[in-house]
């Protein structure tokens, strides 16, 4: 199962069609914007994450976007921990 | 009196780009220029509300975008296609007027400096 650390809206679009199903995701710095689109591409809410600072720094929630899962840095750290490969997204 | 025009293209917080064309912005006007900024593509997410920049440990862009108008920065214009598409929640307390892109083509037509500062 594989991480893929999606860091810009460019690097999701690089990312949705080189996943598999069952991987999981974490959207960080500017990469939290890109969250409806992530849905849109068929990635399920429960694998989907935030990384909390980020998205709150930029005025993105999960309670205004609906599902994806907001998670703080030692969330963040156990997910590196359950996954590999870990693939990053920085377009 | 010169009319300017900022335009800011890029996310905030991820790059320096937005606050710099705001600190650039400021300046200008307070050397009595005429002065507008247009948000474009990511630079529209810049007004999005609920922002809390300090969860990592920076100045949050509607608090510096709220400070413009005691510059005599009181034009400002946001992509109105971006806003559609990506669905942004505009902050309530800000005056910024979504314009299509006629309208923005008419906006860098009648300025006399346009500054995109590409990053």
């Amino acid at each position: 199962m594989s991480l893929h650390l999606v860091f810009s809206p460019a690097g999701l679009e690089a990312c949705s069609s080189r996943w598999q199903s069952g991987d999981k995701f974490v959207l960080l710095g500017n990469g939290v914007y890109a969250h409806k689109q992530a849905l849109d591409v068929g990635i399920q809410p429960t694998d989907l994450h935030l990384l909390g600072p980020d998205a709150e720094a930029r005025g993105i929630s999960s309670e205004a976007t609906g599902s994806p899962v907001s998670i703080d840095y030692p969330a963040f750290v156990e997910l590196t921990l359950q996954c590999s490969p870990i693939v990053s997204w920085n377009e | 009196m010169k009319r300017y025009l900022f335009i800011i293209s890029r996310s905030p917080y991820g790059s320096s780009h937005a606050l710099e064309q705001l600190e650039a912005a400021m300046v200008a006007a307070v050397f009595d220029a005429k002065v507008a900024v247009l948000f474009r593509d990511e630079g529209a997410w810049c007004i999005q509300q609920h922002q809390a920049g300090a969860a990592i440990g920076q100045k949050t862009m509607t608090n510096v975008l709220a400070a413009l108008p005691a510059y005599d920065v009181e034009e400002l214009y946001v992509c109105a296609d971006f806003l559609n598409t990506y669905q942004i929640q505009t902050e309530p307390t800000l005056s910024v007027m979504p314009i299509r892109l006629p309208e923005q083509q008419a906006l860098i037509s009648a300025c006399d400096v346009v500054i995109t500062a590409q990053p």
